[in-house]
């Protein structure tokens, strides 16, 4: 069985099409006028929608004519704190709702931010995009080809301005970071690879028994339908709806949850597209209890490129060291253990001239932020940062590695029927 | 389809079988006697015959009472240098041969080192298992599990004294790991890795200019696939895939069989590897990767990760990340460990604590030693089973683009 998607007119690749989004035809979104304000609202509240997107949002609220109108999360105390937020924020009293469908109807809302648990990120995309508002849409994209496709096809159909929630690139150090490769100064490079370790998977800071009291999740608070959606039914569980980080039933683990803006980030520096080839392997080793998380603590991933290198993003939430990211290249090193503050020397490389001396740091290259520079956007009509392109791009690699770790076979792609095929 | 050894009563495990080799009867390969002198053929005289093996026992010959007697090669220059070299050790004129056959069938020969290129290991190996001669086999030792399977049973029914060239767990420092593991200091591991990076192909480096005349051809290709003599095949071997399974197997299986020696662990549950020759591709058609990277899952609850990328040198470590924290063998002659990043870390391991080394005889030592005692040696035939099974899981893995699994209770190596 491969995962297919059968409309075949897509783009042929999923570069970015720098003219698509400024148009004015009746059936597409609106791009916002100068001096209109923007009404958003804000799907699933949790911590990253809070504090990322809204808290983000905010900071250029003023300067950009926009504000907060509506806000949706199955958990009432979370909607409830988001709606406590835009209370502070402009005194208004916004709107509650348990599912993002009610907020999706609203004819006054022009654009959403989606940061909703994995499973219904495509979900929501395609709805959003259906009724025609702007969004701004949580990584990793989808959790399969088909809810992939049909989101990225029904954004393509309604030419709303998407920006896709990998905001790593949109460091002035990234823009740096991209620039310095495409001078060249690096040459090809042989591996691209990120050790992203840690003590304790993530998914623990996350559950019930980390909550205060005061945010305790009782069942009649939350809308369990609502949050299950596509997912398999069982009964609430409070430990999985606040752990679902830890499940795959609603997320694909690591390497697409923390790994795709690894993937991102190289997909933007070097300009590659779709892997050749990919395998994956991993387990849940060192952390098995009463919680029976399913996701692996451990797991790591190594693509082929066409190009000619290799790609290898792994994690082990068993031991806090080995973290590292680097691109190793026939000239030097790009060194990226702090993605804030990146650098570059000669180290290694078989084939370095003399034309780079030392450590040296990336010289970072101003950048609206990325939710700034989607807000300018939806006026400009311009693309965005991360366009869905590269939503898609992020998607189909994170996929690849999925596939190839339920199956144990190596999954290869091709771009002419959007389908993952396993050797 | 799958890779599978008919035999099943081999051993349960791969584990050490300590009494094994002391014994006497005529079918089995001979203890030597306490004043006897060993008489030693080297197969196989290049580099790591000549400057390895010879040079390694010849340190040792006085005290041992060892001595060559035989040497053989498919080139002449390395037989007749091998030759030159136990002319002026011993000042005798030592046997030459192109063939290993003729080392073999010499009555004189109590033992055999083996340093031929990697496709002749287990061809080797059993045939101077079925003569009953003492054998030391460079790694890896085999590249299919059918003629593993073979050269293992031969050796066996032989019960000839066998030490596998993988030295460094003769290290002193490596014993001394194998203690710190056994103390549980560090608690479970959760990854064992090893990058091993260069700025080239270590195939490179052996490449050089063979006049035909010289090689007895077929002999060189043994049982790999026929094709007109060419000199870059024969002197650079270790970048051809019809010779060696490339980094994994041939470099991989140090840090392998160490692991598997430090901790004790015995076969994976599976295995996924993945590469390219992506850097080096030029007029010598290299076909062994010059990157690739091998990842197998251990019932134990860990996973190892082996990597060689040869488009650019950095990077390199090898680390043991553990519970408690790390055993650190980026110089895997001076281990250090410390408890960073250990979730499970207690206090008892304090900064960075070099690893105490304990004596332990050379790995040529050890071989001679237990040749008289039938003491079993440091790397036996179960330990070469060992990193024979893990680098053939990889190999079949990188091939056919499937998770491999094992199988012991058949030998047999499973595609998933």
């Amino acid at each position: 069985m491969n995962t297919d998607c059968n409309r075949r007119d897509f783009i042929k690749t999923a570069a970015v099409t720098a003219t698509a989004t400024s148009m004015t035809a009746r059936s597409y979104a609106r791009v916002m006028g100068a001096n209109e304000r923007i009404r958003i609202a804000q799907i699933g509240c949790g911590g990253r929608g809070r504090q990322a997107h809204m808290t983000g949002v905010h900071k250029h609220d003023k300067a950009e004519n926009v504000e907060f109108v509506a806000v949706s999360d199955p958990w009432r105390f979370a909607r409830e704190e988001a709606a406590a937020l835009c209370k502070q924020w402009y005194g208004t009293d916004v709107k509650q709702f348990v599912s993002y469908r009610d907020v999706l109807a609203r004819e006054d809302i022009d654009a959403v931010m989606i940061a909703s648990p994995d499973h219904h990120h495509s979900l929501q995309l395609e709805a959003t995009a259906k009724a025609r508002k702007h969004v701004y849409v949580e990584k990793p994209m989808a959790r399969n080809m088909a809810e992939l496709c049909s989101a990225v096809d029904a954004v393509k159909a309604a030419g709303i301005v998407v920006q896709v929630g990998t905001q790593t690139r949109s460091l002035p150090s990234s823009t740096g970071c991209h620039e310095l490769w495409k001078s060249g100064i690096l040459g090809k490079a042989s591996r691209i690879e990120q050790c992203r370790n840690g003590e304790k998977p993530y998914w623990y800071g996350y559950v019930k028994a980390h909550l205060p009291k005061s945010k305790e999740l009782r069942k009649e608070d939350v809308a369990w339908d609502e949050f299950l959606m596509n997912a398999p039914k069982r009964p609430f569980d409070a430990e999985v709806y606040t752990g679902w980080y830890g499940y795959l039933d609603y997320t694909d683990g690591p390497v697409a949850n923390l790994g795709c803006h690894f993937i991102d980030l190289y997909n933007y520096i070097t300009g590659v597209q779709f892997p050749k080839s990919c395998v994956c392997n991993g387990g849940v080793f060192t952390w098995k209890d009463e919680h029976k998380f399913t996701c692996p603590d451990h797991v790591e991933a190594l693509w082929v490129y066409p190009e000619g290198f290799m790609v290898a993003y792994s994690s082990n939430l068993g031991n806090g060291g080995g973290s590292r990211h680097r691109y190793f290249c026939e000239k030097g090193q790009l060194n990226l253990d702090n993605w804030g503050a990146p650098t570059y020397s000669a180290e290694g490389g078989p084939k370095r001239d003399g034309k780079i001396r030392g450590i040296n740091e990336v010289k970072p290259i101003e950048t609206p932020d990325h939710f700034l520079d989607w807000l300018q956007c939806m006026r400009t009509g311009k693309p965005t940062r991360a366009p869905i392109e590269a939503g898609y791009l992020h998607s189909v690699t994170c996929l690849m590695a999925v596939e190839s770790f339920k199956f144990g076979r190596r999954t290869t792609y091709d771009h002419k029927t959007r389908t993952i095929r396993k050797a | 389809m799958s890779t599978v050894c008919n035999r099943r009563d081999f051993i349960k495990t791969a584990a050490v079988s300590t009494a094994a080799t002391a014994m006497t009867a005529r079918s089995y390969g001979r203890v030597m006697g306490a004043n006897e002198r060993i008489r030693l053929g080297q197969i196989g005289c290049g580099g790591r015959g000549r400057l390895a093996h010879m040079a390694g026992v010849h340190k040792h010959d006085k005290a041992e009472n060892v001595e060559y007697v035989a040497v053989s090669d498919p080139w002449r220059i390395a037989r007749e240098q091998a030759a030159a070299l136990c002319k002026d050790w011993y000042g005798t004129d030592v046997k030459q041969f192109s063939s290993y056959r003729d080392v073999l069938a010499l009555k004189d020969v109590d033992a055999v080192l083996i340093a031929s290129p990697d496709h002749h290991h287990s061809t080797h190996l059993e045939a101077a298992a079925k003569v009953k001669k003492h054998t030391y086999v460079e790694k890896p030792m085999a590249r299919n599990m059918k003629e593993l399977c073979r050269a293992v049973d031969a050796v066996k029914a032989a019960n000839i004294v066998v030490q596998v060239g993988t030295q460094i767990r003769s290290l002193s420092t490596s014993t001394g790991c194998n203690e710190l593991w056994k103390s549980g200091i560090l608690g479970k591991a959760s990854r064992i890795e090893q990058c091993r990076n260069g700025e080239r192909p270590y195939w490179y480096h052996y490449v050089k200019d063979i006049k035909k005349e010289d090689v007895d051809w077929a002999e060189f290709l043994g049982n790999a696939p026929k094709r007109p003599f060419d000199a870059s095949l024969i002197s650079g071997w270790y970048g051809y895939l019809d010779y060696t399974d490339g980094p994994v197997a041939n470099l991989g299986c140090h840090f392998i069989d160490l692991y598997s020696y430090i901790t004790g662990s015995q076969f994976p549950k599976s295995c996924v590897c993945h590469g390219g020759v992506f850097t080096w591709k030029d007029e010598h058609k290299f076909t062994c990767p010059d990157h690739v990277e091998a990842l197998w899952v251990y019932p134990e609850g860990f996973m190892v990760a082996y990597s060689s990328n040869f488009g650019n040198s950095g990077g390199n470590r090898h680390r043991f990340f553990c519970e408690k924290g790390q055993l650190i063998m980026d110089n895997w002659s001076a281990p250090t460990y410390s408890a960073e990043g250990g979730p499970k870390r207690d206090g008892s391991i304090r900064g960075i604590i070099p690893v105490k080394p304990i004596e332990t005889p050379d790995h040529f030592l050890n071989w001679l030693q237990c040749l008289r005692t039938g003491k079993a040696t440091r790397a036996p035939i179960e330990a070469g089973y060992v990193h024979s099974v893990v680098c053939l899981m990889a190999v079949e893995s990188f091939k056919f683009g499937r998770r491999t699994t094992y199988d012991h209770a058949k030998r047999a190596i499973l595609k998933g």
